[in-house]
């Protein structure tokens, strides 16, 4: 019997070490942050903050931390400030304001990143939960966000996706209403941590869920949660 | 959960609760005073009437059997109104499985778990489904986070109030089920209520289980799919795509690159894995039993890796799959070779000989540094032969209007004195005259223009060929070079030195996250220095409000480009805090139990360190090879470079002669 594994064909495999090690099926997330000058002072402190805070919860769920996968896209300028990886894998970035809202760039740059997270995770037989967007502004965009909104518009049409938006602040709410499909929350005051503690217990939920489940989500705009409708 | 109420355990005992020990969506358990064995299920909301009765039916039909394998209910909780609210069960212990079968949670959580163990856990799966089976139940709800394993491998079953429970002739149904583990028939399934759920059903699951048990965490119906459009697990349940079979790839699909092949298990687990999951055998399913009998054969025939001492795979499969698994991916399936093991073997080897690999494909560094020191060095550049030292002949061109210029002056002279013949013979002919002697001038003229033509092509000939001439004796000089050479045998000899140091490497990555929790707790400790609470004469409460409100609060925000921006804020107060905020920094003492590294950051360390072992093995192994491929392509090019040189320097020695002589 000598050989039968000679048999087999082990070449090296791009990306395969994560999924050897970890075959979960994945959820993937990506956060687009804005980091527009407007956002300095006490609300670009408090979002890192709550970034931290996030990873923590995130890893205190042992079904989360192998099948949830954070990105970060910071937009002024837009750059993919951490790419897909499980919490673990997470180090919260130290995000610093300045610069313009180039929000629709940044839209259309999470969702080329899903895509192309989605063909990894297809080459590599690994089953994956509908992804996450979910943007955070207290702006309006600075760029022509009229491409972003139709991406948007057919990511959620054809399931691939869901997209959420959360303005702060000042955010242009009726901007983010035309990109949004689902309607956008308003952050009360700056409860980064509560809105990052809920988005950790949504994606708790989905990790337990099997792919493809309808998630029924608190309503994070109840009296006691942190945003308004 | 009304804490006023009396609770009476089913011997008619108060119970008293402990601490809560978790908290689920359906009921909290606590810690029970006095009762460290077992721990109490008390639900949030109160039970409809079939429920209680199933806790009531499911206590009294326990058996000692079910009490090995599960966390079955032993006695019932009622409230002052005699109502059940919960139950008492063995205390679990354990971890869930899940965190066994994945490679990346089972090199922390079950660090000593080689294949052996998980073969044996599955076939303990396999023990616990058959005793409930046997009993008449049906587990029902088989998920990720319902079966513990213990540290003996044994497994324990969690939520058995879920389970179909059969009571004499009374079914109490289970409700519940995640489609990731559900049986084709039942995928697409919208509610369980009312359903009648069979051992048929959970042998499905059962299958999925061991399979992921067996297969580092790989679901088997999670492969690679060549169709249009998603391939979701359940889909794949419903159209019996499993992903590892011999018909997979007519359905579609393919195993996941770097998965363990179906093939390498014995033939008698190959075929429970298809029958299991082929649509052919639907209705018969290999039962509990059968699983235990094979998995059981199945641990007896595993063998140790060479390499590896925490290798182990069936013997069928001829070497290891781990190995190969590990090196294509990249990823860690089981702990890394112990570094001791590797640093050993290698010194026994050492003066072995020659032989870089030894029978189990392990890697010794003193044999294969032998080999790359015994590639020879390709031979340096010799000295080319100049042109003009050669002894050339005149080219063919040039000779033959050598002997054209010959022939041309005798028939010129001999038309010079006919022409002066002509003249004093004949004067009368002078015509004649004229035209011999213009015949003689065109012949001149003639042999001028064909001696220019020839000039001027040999001299552009010599000019290229000087050229060429100096382009191939440049590239000869390259071509002998030991650039190439010398810069791989650099690149070894710096692996070689990386290899040595693995230890030191390891060291310095722990030495770095050591500095991070430093950093971290120095951080803390700072954001525990409130200002307000300081010993700072001169910065009053006035003062300290304006810093709180540019955020500068505690010690950790006392630092130079903060404090610019605080308006009022002078060059003397802010020397003032920086002294504090040093003063400060100085009393930090680092509690190093507090620090500690957390396992996993050590772990991903040690794996750093394996993909960095292997990678400098890899690159090192290989050494030899490409010296020798370097060297010889080095001869190859000095031997081409010299030929043409030959041959241009022969040319050009021929054009240089052919240019004097014209």
């Amino acid at each position: 019997m000598k050989g039968l594994l000679a048999m087999f064909e082990f070449d090296q495999i791009p990306f395969a070490a994560e999924f050897a090690e970890n075959p979960e099926p994945r959820c993937p997330c990506i956060l687009l942050l804005d980091t527009s000058y407007s956002m300095s002072g006490q609300p670009i402190e408090e979002l890192n903050r709550g970034l931290s805070s996030f990873k923590e919860e995130l890893m205190t769920d042992s079904m989360s931390v192998k099948r949830v996968e954070l990105a970060v896209v910071s937009f002024g300028p837009v750059q993919a400030t951490s790419d897909f990886g499980t919490p673990d894998d997470f180090y919260p970035p130290m995000l610093t304001a300045s610069g313009n809202t180039p929000m629709g760039a940044a839209i259309e740059k999470a969702v080329a990143m899903l895509e192309d997270r989605k063909n990894v995770y297809k080459q590599n037989g690994i089953s994956y939960y509908r992804p996450w967007i979910f943007l955070i502004t207290d702006g309006a965009p600075t760029d022509d966000w009229q491409r972003a909104a139709s991406l948007v518009r057919e990511g959620e049409a054809a399931k691939s996706f869901m997209f959420f938006a959360v303005g702060v602040e000042n955010a242009d709410m009726n901007v983010l209403n035309q990109i949004a499909t689902r309607a956008p929350l308003k952050l009360k005051g700056l409860r980064f941590a509560d809105l990052f503690s809920w988005l950790s217990n949504s994606l708790n939920s989905v990790s337990h869920s099997t792919p493809g489940d309808q998630i029924r989500l608190e309503n994070p705009a109840s009296p006691e949660g942190w945003a308004l409708i | 959960m009304k804490r006023a109420d009396r609770i009476v355990s089913g011997s008619g005992m108060d119970v008293i609760f402990g601490q809560e020990l978790g908290r689920g969506g359906e009921g909290s358990v606590f810690e029970v005073d006095g009762r460290p064995e077992v721990v109490a299920k008390i639900y949030h909301k109160p039970l409809p009437k079939e429920k209680q009765d199933k806790i009531e039916a499911m206590v009294r039909l326990k058996t000692e059997r079910l009490l090995r394998f599960t966390v079955w209910p032993v006695e019932v909780l009622r409230d002052s109104g005699r109502r059940v609210i919960g139950f008492l069960m063995p205390r679990l212990n354990g971890k869930e499985i899940h965190k066994l079968y994945g490679p990346k949670t089972r090199l922390t959580e079950f660090a000593q778990a080689g294949y052996p163990f998980l073969v044996h856990t599955a076939a303990n799966l396999a023990r616990a489904f058959a005793a409930v089976h046997e009993e008449g139940h049906v587990v029902g709800d088989i998920n990720h986070s319902n079966f513990y394993v213990t540290d003996q491998a044994t497994i324990l079953m969690l939520d058995c109030d879920s389970f179909q429970v059969q009571s004499g002739s009374k079914r109490f149904g289970c409700d519940v089920g995640i489609p990731m583990y559900m049986p084709p028939e039942l995928q697409g399934v919208t509610s369980f209520r009312g359903m009648v759920r069979t051992r048929n059903h959970d042998n499905f699951g059962l299958a999925v289980f061991i399979f992921m048990l067996l297969f580092m965490g790989r679901h088997p119906f999670a492969g690679k799919y060549s169709g249009q459009g998603e391939m979701p697990i359940e889909r794949a349940i419903r159209e019996f795509r499993f992903a590892y079979g011999p018909s997979s790839s007519a359905r579609q699909m393919q195993p996941p690159p770097g998965s363990l092949p179906l093939q390498l298990l014995p033939p008698a687990v190959q075929a429970l894995f298809l029958r299991a999951f082929a649509q052919e055998s639907m209705t018969r399913r290999p039962d509990a039993q059968e699983w235990v009998s094979a998995l059981q054969e199945m641990g007896g025939t595993l063998v140790p890796c060479a390499a590896n001492a925490w290798h182990h795979y069936p013997a069928h499969a001829g070497s290891c799959p781990w190995c190969a698994m590990e090196a294509a991916t990249g990823g860690l399936l089981f702990r890394p070779a112990d570094s001791a093991y590797r640093t050993s073997a290698g010194a026994a080897q050492a003066g072995a000989g020659s032989s870089s690999a030894d029978p189990g494909g392990g890697f010794h560094l003193p044999a294969v540094w032998g080999q790359i020191q015994r590639v020879p060095k390709p031979a340096g550049a010799r000295t080319l032969p100049e042109p003009s030292s050669l002894q050339p002949q005149l080219s063919a061109p040039v000779t033959a209007y050598l002997r054209r210029k010959r022939w041309r002056g005798a028939l010129s002279l001999l038309s010079l004195a006919s022409g002066a013949g002509v003249w004093i013979f004949l004067p009368g002919f002078w015509i004649l005259t004229v035209g011999v002697l213009a015949g003689f001038n065109l012949l001149l003229l003639a042999a001028g223009r064909g001696r220019r033509a020839l000039r001027e092509e040999r001299a552009e000939t010599c000019s290229l060929l000087r050229v060429r001439w100096n382009e191939v004796s440049r590239r000869y000089i390259e071509a002998s070079g030991h650039g190439a050479f010398s810069a791989k045998l650099q690149e070894l000899e710096q692996a070689r030195r990386d290899y040595l140091d693995l230890e030191g490497y390891k060291a310095g990555e722990l030495r770095r996250l050591e500095g991070r929790q430093r950093a971290v707790q120095l951080q803390s400790y700072l954001r525990r220095q409130r200002i307000d609470q300081a010993q700072l004469d001169g910065i009053g409460p006035g003062r300290r409000a304006t810093l709180a409100l540019f955020g500068i609060e505690t010690a950790l925000e006392v630092e130079t480009h903060r404090l610019a921006r605080v308006p009022g804020f002078g060059p003397a107060n802010t020397r003032m805090l920086l002294a504090w905020r040093d003063r400060i920094e100085r009393r930090f003492t680092f509690d190093p139990v507090l620090g500690r590294v957390p396992a996993a950051e050590v772990l991903a360390v040690e794996r750093a360190v394996e993909a960095r072992t292997r990678e400098l093995e890899r690159r090192l192994s290989a050494g030899a090879a490409e010296l020798m491929r370097i060297s010889s392509g080095i001869r190859a090019r000095q031997e081409a470079a010299l030929r043409e040189a030959g041959g241009t320097a022969q040319a050009l020695a021929q054009a240089e002669l052919d240019l004097k002589v014209l």
